[in-house]
């Protein structure tokens, strides 16, 4: 637990004044799910999603998406082994315990389709061959907002592979102030230890699993869902899968408070996050969530 | 409403703020006895003057159980009102001219069940009954209608109770700070979308292979069979089509803009003439960009909701 | 008519029917019966969906109704054929009734009915009853506004319960107004379990077979022994061969009391024809009674309410008089006949010497003359019914033998007449009063002796009986202490039970019944209220009464049962901080209402972050609920107050 306040702290000294969205992206991944990233480019998404592989001491690719990327570019190829005379597997850069994908609606659908195959399975399957992942396997995506062009926004039945969709914004004046005048951010991270030792992350991600949810806080969550699934605003409701999903979350957030039970605060602390792109809404109409959370009474 | 009564919520109302949640409290509540209420004072009364008469003890005691009866039934009727919250819940928007539904949230902590009737302070439109379980919250809507297009504020409400005799009316007078919007009223401009006559809605283009997905909508009759995403009916037993980046690629994309008409066209028209454009677009499917001074709306999700609250509040250059 | 219909307006129907009831003791029988058919049938059409029939219908079978009411009681107004008149008219009116408002005009008006009843009787049973129907009442109405069927109940119930104290503050407090507003017509003299105006064989003893109570009496000091308590209530003083009547041939009496302890005592009874009974002998009329010649009291104004007055007597004083000698001469007076009883009387003239030695000698001569007393005696059908009773029958019952006596008496040529009253009573231990009944009905002769100026009582039946006299009348007779209707002796566990009740109804006439503008005071100037009932004791009494009544009003408004303990706490907090402008939403949890409090003052929001750091441990940090630890922490919250008033409202926000 030690560790993961330190990692918090050297988090938010390298991405200054988004101290939610870097606790959101550290639930995400202590609840076992992707991040995706959504924002303008130059907020600093990179370097949040270099941070924290950095700080969470994980084995890490990055991959610049683009529209001429193919699929085995990422997944890797069977190539041909002249000495052998057998097809030998060259893993791709998905093999990684932390991927980042860069700009990911600038790939092709096609590609798109075969990294959120991967991260739903966990493996990777070529001419009738599986190979298995590594564990833990995380997927942070950044992307730009789809209305910029030249992209291809994620297809929307296959953003929920994401657990937390979350958007970083511009940093606050005094923040921004200190990154003008402080160090390189890129110095900052070359400079940055891994704060979480081999084995640490999996017992984390074990222990938020074991968070109290208690009858009437699954009630809540309960009252959630059900209030998507009657409101005219969302094209569909929450499915009972984003429910598991924003319990993980919920865990895993109120682990990183402190606590060992969640109570509706968590789940409120998560909920736009885990189900903005859920239910189609854009970056920016998280006031839909907002209201609908100021109108489902707590149990 | 008789003019008396009329003046006497009017002052009434006169008095309160404008508010996005409104307890009721003792400062709020007034009561007065109804014309059942009358009667039973009445009977109260006769039965005590016959009680002297004939010096009948006991119906000394019935004249004045009834009259307890009616003391209890004031502070009854005080407590269906008292502690319960009033505020605004979010009211769909229609077009101009068209009944609203004003969304109103009532909601208490006490245990009791309480039974209450919402109307219009001016006394028009239907009274609105409804009955709120012990420490829950309901939401109703009380019919209004928007006469002309843009943001409304919410009627003034009265809202009261006579349970649980029918005795005497506890009632209170509630200024919400809500707004109903209003879409311009739709008005045919056949010159403009021209295009669109003759053509069966089943000739929506069609996706071709090399057309990019593009994002999901609502199921639109004469969507094809490919069109429609059927991993999502599985999931979640919706019915939504499937949009391609091809479909509106350069020719088929239509702009609807503000600069289409003549400059002597008045705002009303104008607005109401692209509203109806853009349901035009929406109904045959046909992908669409609305351009007004300081606003452009491209194809996205919600782009029907995004386009019609951009004409609701349009004014002058600077929408909302 | 819909499902719903049914539910609101049966319940009305119903209530009036509950209301109707008592009438069918008080009214002639058809119009109750009438009245509850009638809604019986229109609760009927209710179900079957039928119209409503036509107006000019109605009026027909209205006006041959009151017709019929009228030629039956002679009267439409007044108390019975008002009554008739009025709960006929509620009848009809149900089948006007179509709007909710008709019912509730129907409702109200059955409120007035309710107290119809009560200008018969006032009995603990009646009042009972009004209790019932005003339940029932309530109760319809709650429906009838639109409750839903489960809980309906409780809340008439309760209703209802929560007035009750109101109710007695204000009948115990409001003044009582002295007096009629107008003067009712008397109604015909209803068959009338009470005294005949005459005296024949017979005429008591079927009032010993009734054990209504007749009056009550309670003593200020020492009570008298129970051979003297002789209750005078009428004299009779002409004799035609059969009967003994009054027809006032003596106009005036003085009357003299000589001798004798005074005893006080307060009378309870609803008067017959004005008679008033009274300990002999009374010394004097008390307020609104007067005397009437011969010793009796009397109602000054007609009138049946029940009344209460207080009265002085000397029970062992001599009554003394002078008869003129045409007085004398009148009380002398004899019909022919009955030659063998006027021998006696001369036989024993002789015997006896003087006029006290005839008395003593006649009452030795009954006591040894095997002379039996019983209830139902062989019929005296002969020419000579006293000569027969005499020297054939001789049994005989009180109004027998104190017939026989007088007879005696004046053959003798000494004035007498017949006394008939009550004789002894009943003790009731519990509440601490007698209780006269029918039974204890007595006839007894007063000689007046010459020689001493002096009324004197000579009870012959004591002679034959003197049990009766020293016990109770149930006690003398075989015929009744040997089980029947009155078996008292019989079951002895019955007594304590009986003597309650009695207890019960004498409190109940003397305090609720009775309650007037006299015992008002009393009890104003025991209460400390003020000497007497003006406006400021009333205003006392209404504002210290109106606040012990209200007391259940304020628990019910503090109770807030129904909701899990936890719920209940976080209401009553909110209910605080709501009070101080803080408001607080249903979907705020636990961390938003303390992030919502901060600018509360430091020791209160210290509380309450306490509390809700325990209510988040509770509500979510245990996967099953502690309803012990919940109530624990629901009786920490219940204490939570916010009390400073330096708390403004709209105050920045202190973050």
């Amino acid at each position: 637990m030690q560790s993961l306040s330190l990692a918090y702290r050297q988090l938010n000294n390298l991405v200054l004044g988004k101290p939610r969205a870097i606790r959101l992206a550290l639930s995400c991944l202590i609840a076992k799910g992707h991040l995706l990233i959504e924002d303008l480019p130059g907020v600093g998404k990179t370097t949040l999603a270099h941070g924290l592989a950095a700080v969470l001491g994980l084995r890490y690719q990055r991959v610049q998406f683009t529209s001429d990327l193919l699929p085995a570019d990422i997944l890797g190829v069977n190539i041909y082994q002249r000495d052998t005379g057998q097809f030998h597997f060259h893993q791709g850069p998905v093999f990684t315990q932390l991927l980042l994908a860069d700009e990911i609606n600038r790939a092709s659908p096609k590609v798109q389709s075969a990294l959120l195959e991967a991260m739903e399975e966990r493996q990777v399957s070529i001419d009738g061959e599986s190979h298995a992942l590594p564990a833990p396997f995380f997927v942070i995506a950044t992307q730009n907002p789809s209305e910029q062009l030249g992209t291809f926004p994620l297809p929307e039945s296959q953003l929920d592979r994401f657990l937390m969709r979350i958007s970083l914004g511009y940093p606050p004046a005094e923040a921004e102030l200190s990154l003008l005048m402080g160090q390189d951010r890129r110095e900052l991270l070359s400079a940055m230890q891994p704060i979480l030792k081999e084995g640490e992350l999996p017992k984390l991600q074990q222990m938020a699993a074991a968070v109290t949810v208690s009858p009437a806080l699954a009630e809540y969550v309960l009252s959630l869902l059900k209030a998507t699934r009657g409101d005219k605003r969302f094209l569909a409701g929450l499915s009972p899968r984003a429910g598991l999903a924003l319990l993980a979350a919920a865990r895993a957030w109120a682990m990183l408070e402190g606590r060992d039970h969640v109570l509706p605060e968590d789940v409120k602390a998560v909920f736009s996050s885990v189900a903005g792109h859920r239910l189609g809404l854009a970056g920016d109409a998280q006031s839909e969530l907002a209201s609908l959370l100021e109108h489902v009474a707590i149990p | 409403m008789l003019p008396f009564r009329k003046r006497l919520s009017g002052w009434f109302i006169a008095r309160l703020p404008r508010e996005s949640t409104c307890t009721l409290n003792q400062r709020r509540i007034y009561l007065l006895p109804t014309r059942f209420g009358l009667s039973l004072i009445v009977v109260a009364l006769a039965v005590w003057v016959g009680a002297l008469n004939y010096a009948v003890s006991l119906a000394y005691a019935l004249a004045f159980w009834i009259a307890a009866l009616l003391l209890v039934a004031v502070l009854m009727a005080y407590r269906q009102l008292a502690g319960l919250t009033l505020s605004g819940a979010r009211s769909e928007p229609v077009f101009a001219g068209d009944a609203a539904s004003c969304r109103i949230r009532l909601s208490h902590e006490q245990a009791l069940e309480r039974r209450l009737c919402l109307q219009r302070a001016d006394g028009e439109g239907d009274i609105v009954d409804c009955a709120l379980a012990p420490a829950a919250s309901l939401d109703v809507g009380i019919p209004q209608v928007l006469a002309w297009r843009g943001a409304h504020p919410y009627p003034d409400l009265r809202v009261w109770s006579e349970a649980p005799f029918g005795l005497i009316r506890a009632f209170a007078y509630v200024r919400l700070d809500g707004a109903l919007l209003a879409y311009p009223m739709p008005l045919a401009d056949r010159d403009r979308n021209d295009h669109q006559e003759g053509r069966e809605p089943s000739a929506a283009p069609r996706p071709t292979e090399r057309d990019e997905f593009s994002h999901l909508s609502e199921y639109q009759q004469g969507d094809t069979p490919r069109q429609i995403a059927w991993t999502v009916l599985a999931r979640r037993d919706v019915l939504v089509s499937k949009r391609f980046a091809g479909e509106p690629a350069g020719a088929g994309l239509r702009v609807i803009a503000w600069q289409d008409y003549p400059a002597g066209v008045d705002v009303e028209s104008r607005l109401s003439r692209l509203c109806w454009r853009v349901l035009q677009c929406e109904r045959s499917g046909q992908s669409y960009c609305l351009l007004l001074p300081g606003a452009r709306i491209d194809p996205r999700p919600f782009q029907k909701e995004a386009a019609l609250s951009a004409l609701a509040a349009y004014d002058g250059g600077q929408p909302a | 008519m819909s499902q719903d219909n049914i539910l609101r307006c049966w319940p009305v129907l119903a209530a009036l029917g509950v209301t109707t009831v008592p009438l069918l003791l008080q009214l002639p029988v058809w119009i109750p019966l009438l009245v509850l058919v009638m809604l019986g049938l229109r609760g009927w059409m209710l179900w079957a969906g039928r119209a409503l029939p036509a107006r000019w219908l109605l009026l027909c079978v209205l006006t041959a109704a009151v017709l019929v009411l009228w030629l039956t009681t002679k009267t439409l107004v007044g108390r019975e054929g008002g009554v008739a008149l009025l709960s006929l008219l509620l009848g009809f009116k149900a089948f006007e009734s179509a709007s909710r408002r008709d019912w509730q005009v129907l409702l109200a008006l059955g409120f007035f009915l309710a107290g119809m009843p009560l200008l018969f009787d006032q009995s603990p049973l009646a009042a009972a009853w009004l209790a019932l129907s005003l339940l029932a009442l309530t109760w319809a109405m709650v429906l009838l506004a639109g409750a839903a069927p489960k809980g309906s109940l409780r809340t008439a119930i309760s209703a209802l319960l929560l007035a009750l104290p109101m109710m007695l503050v204000l009948f115990v407090v409001m003044p009582r107004l002295p007096g009629p507003l107008w003067s009712m017509p008397h109604d015909q003299k209803r068959a009338s379990t009470g005294m005949s105006d005459e005296m024949e064989p017979g005429s008591i003893s079927q009032l010993i077979q009734n054990q209504e109570p007749a009056f009550s009496v309670v003593f200020d000091g020492a009570i008298p022994p129970r051979p003297s308590l002789y209750w005078r209530m009428m004299i009779f003083d002409d004799f035609d061969g059969r009967r003994w009547q009054n027809i006032r041939g003596v106009t005036q009496e003085r009357m003299g009391l000589s001798g004798g302890d005074a005893v006080n005592y307060t009378l309870t009874l609803r008067p017959e024809k004005s008679r008033l009974p009274a300990l002999e002998y009374v010394e004097g009329p008390s307020e609104s009674t007067r005397m009437e010649p011969g010793g009796v009291l009397r109602l000054e104004k007609e009138g049946e309410e029940l009344f209460r007055y207080r009265a002085r007597s000397r029970p062992q004083a001599a009554y003394l008089t002078d008869l003129s000698l045409q007085d004398q001469q009148f009380y002398r007076r004899l019909p022919v006949g009955n030659p063998q009883t006027r021998l006696l009387a001369e036989r024993l003239r002789l015997q006896g010497g003087d006029d006290a030695g005839f008395v003593r000698a006649a009452l030795e001569y009954f006591r040894l003359g095997a002379y039996r007393y019983t209830l139902s005696p062989p019929l005296l059908d002969g020419d000579e019914p006293i000569d027969q009773f005499l020297f054939s029958t001789r049994q005989g019952f009180c109004e027998h033998y104190a017939s026989a006596m007088a007879v005696l008496a004046r053959a003798a040529g000494l004035p007498a007449r017949v006394v008939v009253g009550y004789q002894g009573g009943e003790y009731n231990p519990v509440g601490r009063f007698w209780q006269v009944r029918s039974s204890d009905a007595h006839a007894w002769v007063e000689v007046w002796l010459p020689s001493r100026q002096q009324w004197l009582r000579v009870d012959p039946t004591a002679a034959v009986a003197p049990s009766r006299v020293s016990e109770e009348v149930t006690q003398a007779i075989p015929a009744l202490a040997g089980g029947g209707a009155a078996g008292a002796a019989s079951a002895n566990w019955w007594r304590p039970v009986r003597q309650g009740w009695q207890a019960l109804s004498f409190s109940w006439q003397q305090w609720v019944v009775g309650y007037d503008a006299s015992r008002q005071q009393g009890l104003y100037q025991r209460l400390g209220l003020g000497d007497s009932v003006d406006s400021a004791a009333v205003t006392k009494g209404v504002l210290i009464g109106g606040a012990l009544a209200c007391l259940p009003l304020l628990l019910l408004w503090r109770r807030q049962k129904g909701l899990p303990p936890l719920a209940e706490g976080r209401a009553r907090i909110v209910g605080q901080l709501a009070r101080h402008g803080i408001a607080v939403r249903d979907s705020d949890g636990p961390l938003d209402i303390i992030n919502k409090s901060r600018r509360l003052p430091e020791q209160e929001f210290k509380q309450l972050k306490r509390l809700f750091k325990r209510y988040s441990a509770l509500r979510y940090g245990a996967a099953k609920p502690d309803s012990a630890q919940e109530r624990a922490w629901l009786k920490e919250a219940r204490r939570f107050s916010v009390t400073g008033k330096h708390l403004a409202r709209g105050s920045p926000p202190r973050t």
